[in-house]
């Protein structure tokens, strides 16, 4: 019978042919840990910053046309609408990326694998919501203000039937929300499985968040 | 067990405490346990590489802030089964699609040492796939001959969680060979 004293007489045996099989060439290492090649590695940090341009971008176009539009509300609320979205999905995700920086690898498995599924649960959060409200600003609110802030449209005057339009595209997108998480369920299934797709679905479903919540869980019970 | 490699670590903030030249110390003296991470996270022996090179640039970030109040061993140890965890659920950004580096350590040759087509092998391979992340970790570290008190250490758990643990992957190992109603010599 096999017992795990076996299996590790066995790992202790197989371990002694590693030294000479692995090799490790210092020079190349040396090189490859130099500034200009870890840059490389490093790639995605650009993507933060330019993330993080846009996001500046955003918030000081907002604001200025909040200040310009001071008083005139039908283009305020909007424009708040925008600019509190804008800043506090932009808060958020700073402060996700900043504590996943912060997670010290050298500590505990069970204690950095907690932090991170954590951190998951609230990413997964995060993006859901970020998906179901984003679609309410992100159309009539910033068409009025687009067609305001850049060509000095009023959308509102358009045509008489417009102030109908907004009202019913608004109510739609409020909604869409419930309607939204409900459909996820029942069509995700038969849309096409392309990687977007599904993570689309398991974002707007919670199936992220249920899987982040099962990992915490499982990684919690073991102690 | 647990070595201390003091001579790899210089004294943090001193000005080459972090230099290449320890960490290329480091790494020589930690390849192996390097690799054996990567085989118990790792089915196949491709994929073993880009996880070893996730963990050789994880190592050396953290490498960077290493304080010393663990031993090299046990700080490796950590580094190299968080990243392992995580690439397994591929949490993390794939290195391969990032950044086409070759950071030195090339594992082709261990994959064909190591991953011996013994009947034990297989029924390593079979209980470890049946494990989560954690009791993976565990059995790699038991594997490695660490006693009760070290694993709970380096795992961050109680030394009788790691005897509960250990009762359950017994018995998990027993079932495997039973199902299978074959024995070993």
């Amino acid at each position: 019978m096999t017992e795990l004293e076996d299996l590790r007489a066995d790992w202790v045996e197989r371990d002694q042919s590693l030294a000479a099989a692995i090799r490790l060439h210092a020079g190349l290492l040396r090189e490859s840990l130099t500034e200009q090649r870890l840059e490389k590695v490093r790639r995605y940090g650009a993507m933060r910053g330019v993330d993080l341009l846009i996001w500046i971008s955003f918030l000081a176009a907002f604001g200025m046309f909040l200040v310009r539009s001071f008083g005139d509300w039908k283009f305020f609320v909007p424009a708040a609408a925008l600019q509190l979205w804008t800043l506090v999905m932009g808060v958020v995700t700073i402060r996700e990326r900043e504590a996943l920086r912060a997670v010290d690898f050298g500590e505990p498995p069970r204690k950095v694998q907690l932090q991170l599924a954590r951190l998951r649960l609230e990413r997964a959060r995060t993006v859901q919501w970020a998906l179901l409200t984003g679609q309410l600003v992100w159309w009539i609110p910033l068409a009025i203000v687009a067609f305001k802030g850049l060509l000095g449209v009023d959308l509102y005057t358009v045509s008489a039937f417009m102030p109908t339009f907004m009202a019913i595209n608004l109510a739609v997108g409020v909604v869409f929300i419930p309607v939204a998480l409900l459909s996820a369920r029942v069509i995700g299934p038969l849309l096409a499985d392309t990687r977007f797709s599904r993570s689309l679905i398991d974002a707007i479903t919670g199936r992220d968040l249920a899987e982040a919540q099962a990992m915490a869980k499982r990684i919690g019970s073991f102690q | 067990m647990i070595e201390a490699l003091t001579s790899v670590a210089a004294e943090p903030g001193t000005e080459d405490a972090t230099s290449p030249a320890r960490f290329t110390a480091l790494l020589e003296g930690q390849k192996r346990t390097l690799y054996k991470v990567a085989y118990i996270y790792c089915r196949d022996p491709e994929e073993r590489q880009d996880l070893v090179q996730e963990i050789v640039i994880q190592l050396w970030r953290a490498f960077q802030r290493f304080d010393r109040r663990s031993s090299i061993a046990t700080w490796t140890y950590r580094v190299a089964l968080n990243v392992a965890i995580s690439y397994r659920r591929r949490e993390g950004r794939r290195l391969r699609d990032m950044a086409p580096l070759e950071f030195g350590l090339n594992v082709a040759e261990a994959n064909h040492a190591f991953d011996a087509d013994a009947q034990k092998s297989r029924v390593l391979r079979a209980l470890i796939d049946e494990l989560d992340e954690l009791s993976r970790s565990l059995t790699l570290l038991y594997l490695e001959g660490f006693d009760h008190a070290e694993i709970a250490e380096m795992l961050g758990t109680s030394v009788s969680n790691v005897g509960t643990r250990l009762g359950r992957i017994r018995r998990k190992l027993k079932t495997h060979i039973d199902q299978k109603g074959r024995e070993l010599p």
